[in-house]
């Protein structure tokens, strides 16, 4: 079943005002996309909600559900500027729902609600997830192969909030490879358990065989060094707050969040990891 | 360079012993890895002094179901015959 809500709360309920510190200004806790060198943190995460909402196919006016909605940016990007009709999020983080009503965005919705318990009154014209799916299959799950059938799980699903005719932008990190030397297999075990307790990432095999029979795969890009630059980016951001965070979230937080920062753009760079954007269709 | 089972156990015991630093009883290909008290996270690292020795690359999926020696041997073994195909 992945992680719990509780679980998820040691993930994502540090603090608004501690994740605002080092993620960009709209709070994207997932890869962006840069498609020129010199780019912002900024303008990459925008490259990303574009891209996601053209293989979405979300157009002005349509209806479109965020599954996994973090701190809201998906949700404000389609509001503003793909001038959606309606925008509405899921999340299991009580502080991600709080910052997302917060912000007041015009047309957008949310709720603390777990997709496995999500029924909507409505069904939507298209989908959107972007990095959720780490959530679902527990690494003992993934270990005894319980996972394609949780994935599997998510994809009926979905395809069950949507309109026939309709298209999924989903993002998602890949399991590439395991590490062969101790240190760097102890620092994707603190990712792992520590910062992300209850999920795993997943292998891009598990995801082709799981969309089936409900989705086909239209398009899919990896973006393994994006995501290292933009852990990168997070990294140094969150050094040049290391005074401010000892003080508010003390020494502990900061060392977990140098370590897993640190990690990323280790496992980016080794090829442990992978960043998977997809464009589904709906098999009606 | 030609590689036969006995000189493959020489190797793991070798590797072995450096990794967990300490001495093994003797031990079969049947034996349980995990009995010699070779974890799974040492297990990967002798997979890697493995690859970096014979200088091949073994795929995560053929490590899943390694219990014994003689499996870790095998996919070795495997390695070694792809890389010379
Ligand atoms: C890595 S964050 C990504 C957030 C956001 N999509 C972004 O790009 O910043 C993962 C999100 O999945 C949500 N989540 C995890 N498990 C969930 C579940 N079972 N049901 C709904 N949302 C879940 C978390 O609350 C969190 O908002």
């Amino acid at each position: 079943m992945g992680s719990t809500q509780d679980q998820v709360e040691v993930s994502y309920d540090v603090g608004n005002e501690f994740f605002r510190l080092w993620l960009d200004e709209r709070m994207n806790y997932t890869s962006a996309v840069y498609l020129h060198p010199n780019e912002t943190l900024e303008q990459a995460q925008l490259n990303k909600l574009r891209i996601l909402s053209e293989y979405a196919h979300v157009q002005p006016g349509c209806s479109v559900i965020d599954i996994g909605c973090g701190w809201g940016a998906n949700l404000e990007f389609m509001s503003l500027e793909r001038k959606v009709g309606r925008a509405h999020g899921i999340t299991l983080s009580t502080e991600q729902w709080t910052e997302i009503t917060r912000r007041k965005i015009p047309n957008v919705t949310a709720e603390v609600r777990d997709y496995k318990e999500f029924k909507p009154a409505e069904k939507f014209d298209a989908a959107t997830c972007i990095c959720m799916m780490e959530h679902i299959a527990s690494p003992e799950e993934a270990r005894s192969g319980k996972h394609i059938d949780l994935y599997r799980d998510f994809f009926r699903r979905v395809h069950s909030w949507t309109k026939p005719g309709a298209y999924f932008g989903l993002q998602t990190i890949l399991r590439n490879r395991m590490p062969r030397n101790k240190k760097d297999i102890e620092d994707i075990g603190h990712a792992t358990y520590v910062i992300f307790p209850g999920g795993i990432t997943e292998r891009m095999e598990d995801i082709v065989i799981a969309v089936n029979p409900y989705w086909e795969v239209m398009e899919m890009k990896t973006r393994r060094e994006d995501y290292g630059r933009t852990t990168g980016e997070w990294l140094k951001r969150l050094r040049d707050h290391k005074t401010e965070i000892l003080a508010k979230w003390g020494q502990k937080v900061f060392d977990d969040y140098d370590r897993y920062l640190s990690t990323c753009v280790n496992a980016f760079d080794k090829h442990y990891q992978s960043l998977a954007q997809w464009s589904l269709r709906r098999i009606d | 360079m030609t590689t036969n089972r006995t000189e493959l156990l020489t190797l793991f015991h070798k590797m072995a012993t450096e990794i967990a630093e300490k001495e093994f009883p003797p031990f079969t290909e049947q034996t349980v890895i995990s009995d010699l008290g070779i974890d799974s996270l040492a297990m990967l690292e002798l997979v890697g002094a493995m690859e970096r020795h014979f200088e091949i690359r073994i795929p995560d999926e053929q490590l899943v179901g390694i219990t014994t020696v003689n499996d870790l041997l095998a996919v070795v073994e495997k390695g070694i015959a792809a890389a010379r195909a």
